[in-house]
């Protein structure tokens, strides 16, 4: 009877610790999932503005006047904006005008009209970009950009030089046409094939110079942004 | 010497039938020092198929991808099915899910997972919308056929909406964002050891993945850790 007391109680202690060690396996049990995603590059966007307004100008004889096309019936500066998701491609925005023409076919010639872009970043980029990757890289440049900040200065107020003058195509036989087109102005560009992506942008703002020999009328012409390799 | 060996021999015999037959062992105990031993096993039966969040072209604005896409205003396939099973009788679990790293090409790109907004990318919800799965449905969790015990358990980041392809049905469950370092409770079966359950208790799993504005093009992985754990008071 004493040999089966002493079995027995070592037998009960191997259960205990039998147990305790199952007890201990089974704190915690982890199985792993994965998670997966493919991304692809996409090609560059142009984004535009749907139009771009004189104000109404009345002139009297002998008066000439300067206006300015700045700003969209929503009071927003006009932009021009390049959408890139790292397509690592160069690319220029190149502006051509048509000549405005009224229902007459009189016309106000492209070459009275100058052509400015803005950019409100002070860090010395003639372009803005939102979203830029690598982060502080921009690798996009615009020629004729100007620093504008909107909240407390005026577009209007830039001189005359600042303005870059649509010229005519030498292969235009009549420039001064109803439809006559003119070269193209390049507002931005990338002249690298650095890897990046970002929504790149410039305002936009025309100044038109009028002559009191203008015949009075609704002028209109097409403005052509092109997104060109 | 023959007492000894008398010894060493029970002590084998015991040992092996022990490691046999737990559960009669101690059926035939009365000693109060085996009653912390449980039989039965609390388990994965099964976890959710990888999340696949399919291919879409570089995002100009932040972009919501989906597991489950397709599941609008329906169940979940039986491939994102969460089954826990319990078979012990005795405590509760819980159910945590964490990632282990942010989602990486295998380059320098990076998905960061946080809790925390911004970073705060990847949602996950359960439903019990399932298909293929049969028993009562009491607050999230299906308890299968044959399950017994108390249907308790807290689906903490449930939804009541079935629709998986749209923001809303992640966005509107808090604390559903996973993170790297801190797992996310998904399921709270906490019990006291004078309670039990036996049986299945499933639900359904649906994430959302933002992908952040131009992000880089890239295959794009990360792991998840699914992790069970003894849960008793």
């Amino acid at each position: 009877m004493k040999k089966n007391q002493k079995t027995t109680r070592f037998f009960i202690i191997v259960t205990s610790l039998l147990g305790l060690n199952l007890l201990i396996l089974g704190k915690a049990f982890a199985q792993t999932q994965s998670a997966t995603l493919s991304i692809q590059s996409g090609n560059l966007t142009l984004a535009v503005p749907t139009s771009i307004t004189f104000p109404r100008t009345v002139l009297q004889p002998g008066n000439t006047a300067k206006i300015t096309a700045v700003e969209n019936p929503n009071d927003q500066l006009q932009t021009v904006e390049v959408i890139d998701p790292w397509s690592g491609n160069q690319f220029h925005v190149n502006v051509s005008l048509e000549n405005l023409a009224n229902a007459h076919g009189d016309i106000i010639s492209y070459s009275d009209i100058g052509l400015i872009s803005l950019h409100s970043n002070t860090n010395n980029d003639s372009v803005d970009v939102s979203n830029g990757r690598p982060t502080g890289t921009n690798n996009v440049e615009s020629p004729v950009s100007y620093y504008f900040e909107e909240t407390n200065a005026n577009p209007l107020n830039f001189p005359d030089g600042n303005y870059t003058t649509f010229q005519h195509d030498p292969l235009d036989a009549n420039p001064e046409d109803a439809g006559s087109v003119s070269l193209p102005i390049t507002i931005m560009q990338r002249t690298v094939t650095t890897a990046s992506s970002g929504i790149y942008s410039v305002g936009l703002a025309l100044r038109a110079n009028i002559a009191d020999n203008n015949p009075a009328g609704n002028y209109q012409g097409q403005l052509t942004i092109s997104l060109d390799p | 010497m023959r007492y000894q060996k008398q010894l060493l021999i029970s002590t084998v015999v015991a040992l092996g039938i022990n490691l046999l037959f737990s559960s009669m062992v101690l059926g035939e105990s009365d000693q109060s020092t085996v009653s912390v031993n449980r039989s039965g096993n609390l388990s994965f039966s099964a976890i959710p198929n990888s999340f696949d969040f399919g291919t879409i072209a570089v995002p100009n604005v932040k972009t919501p991808s989906f597991s489950d896409p397709t599941v609008n205003g329906g169940n979940l396939p039986i491939s994102k099915r969460l089954t826990v099973e319990d078979t012990r009788g005795e405590g509760g679990f819980t159910v945590t899910l964490s990632a282990n790293n942010n989602f990486s090409d295998g380059g320098s790109n990076t998905i960061v997972i946080s809790n925390t907004a911004p970073n705060d990318n990847l949602r996950v919800v359960t439903s019990p919308t399932l298909t293929g799965v049969s028993g009562t449905t009491t607050n999230g969790i299906i308890y299968e056929t044959n399950f017994t015990g108390p249907q308790t358990v807290n689906a903490l980041i449930n939804t009541n909406n079935n629709y998986f392809g749209t923001s809303n049905t992640f966005t509107d469950v808090t604390n559903n964002a996973l993170d790297t370092s801190v797992p996310v409770v998904v399921l709270d079966g906490t019990l006291a050891s004078t309670n039990g359950r036996i049986g299945f208790m499933t639900t359904g799993v649906a994430a959302m993945l933002d992908i952040p504005a131009f992000q880089a093009a890239g295959q794009y992985t990360s792991t998840l850790t699914w992790t069970l754990s003894d849960s008793t008071t």
